[in-house]
């Protein structure tokens, strides 16, 4: 008789080792789900309490891109102003690189592709080498990529203005080293930025597979308000 | 059907022994240093990057400069070249790093593999190449 009663204890144990499992599965799932429809807000964020109505009400502050002001490759003026209530990617690079560039480029040739005609989103490729990359230069190496100058645009400024951007903007390094080829040394990040200015992801612009998610997310932060 | 099943193993068999100074294993040498050296600018099926960046696939120039290929990966390219009608400004970084050998496998890939060549460089004439 002992047996019978084993097979049933096993059996219930079985069903609730199930249930349990099922329920975390679900779990899991479900904060899958939601990372993926919404996207993390990087860089600091400060609380600010204000009063509104008399009462006192706590606010996040998310830290944004700071004020710039370049030179696109027809010598028109781009600043916050020009990517206000737009999404967009920017990336540094020079047009010389020997090394990561020319793949970041075909990968960035992929985004722009896939949104273009998409009045709500921007590409900003920063050089970080002012001195050989004059605005000729730029206008050249755009017309070349396929670019049309006024969506994909390639922007100019002072090597320090643009390295201090790079830094404290978008957490993307740059900085002249003439150990490596080509003289620079720069982080082959593409940084997603969105409606209000906060950087909301920084994918590696030499692999394909991170340049997809960057594409998907992108059609995300579209949606967004 | 079987007049076609022997048309393809003759041909297989034609096609095997017309290309008997083709060392496979060199070419595999060379594939290697191109997927090492060459394959971020000049891709991995050798298209190219937009108008940056000109293709070896099926590229004129290669079969018009042949003997200057080993110099041109040696060296570098600083001037403005057309490939397949395109004109292309892009500096091409050298690599002095690369011994004669391993330029001659490298070639020999490029050639074997991009401009469908079966009449590869000796190691021999690829330093009589890098002499001049």
């Amino acid at each position: 008789m002992e047996k019978p009663l084993y097979k049933i204890n096993n059996m219930r144990n079985k069903i609730s080792y199930s249930i349990q499992a099922i329920t975390l599965i679900g779990l899991i799932g479900s904060c899958n789900f939601s990372t993926q429809n919404k996207l993390p807000i990087l860089g600091n964020r400060v609380a600010e309490e204000k009063m509104i109505d008399g009462k006192l009400v706590v606010d996040t502050i998310y830290q944004t891109i700071p004020a710039f002001s370049l030179l696109n490759q027809d010598s028109v003026v781009v600043n916050n102003e020009t990517v206000k209530g737009k999404i967009y990617v920017a990336d540094f690079f020079f047009t010389s690189c020997p090394t990561i560039c020319p793949v970041m480029k075909k990968e960035m040739i992929r985004v722009h592709e896939k949104f273009k005609g998409n009045n709500q989103v921007v590409i900003l490729s920063h050089t970080i080498d002012p001195d050989f990359d004059t605005l000729a230069v730029l206008r050249d190496y755009a017309n070349r990529l396929g670019a049309d100058g006024k969506q994909w645009m390639f922007l100019w400024g002072e090597r320090k203005q643009v390295y201090e951007l790079a830094e404290k903007g978008y957490y993307a390094s740059a900085a002249v080293d003439s150990t490596e080829p080509g003289g620079f040394i720069h982080s082959g990040g593409f940084i997603l930025v969105d409606k209000q200015q906060r950087v909301r992801g920084i994918y590696d612009g030499t692999s394909t597979a991170d340049v997809d998610k960057l594409m998907g997310d992108m059609e995300v932060l579209l949606k967004e308000e | 059907m079987r007049v076609i099943i022997t048309l393809f193993i003759v041909s297989f068999f034609v096609a095997c022994m017309e290309a008997p100074q083709v060392n496979m294993q060199q070419v595999a040498h060379g594939q290697e240093l191109y997927e090492t050296h060459c394959v971020n600018c000049h891709q991995q099926d050798g298209k190219g990057i937009a108008r940056i960046v000109p293709p070896l696939l099926n590229a004129d120039y290669i079969v018009q400069n042949r003997n200057l290929l080993p110099q041109i990966i040696r060296n570098g390219m600083h001037q403005q070249i057309v490939v397949n009608g395109v004109m292309y400004q892009q500096k091409m970084p050298g690599n002095s790093q690369l011994t004669d050998a391993e330029l001659t496998a490298l070639v020999n890939f490029v050639e074997f593999r991009f401009a469908k060549s079966t009449q590869l460089l000796s190691a021999d004439s690829v330093k009589l190449l890098l002499r001049k």
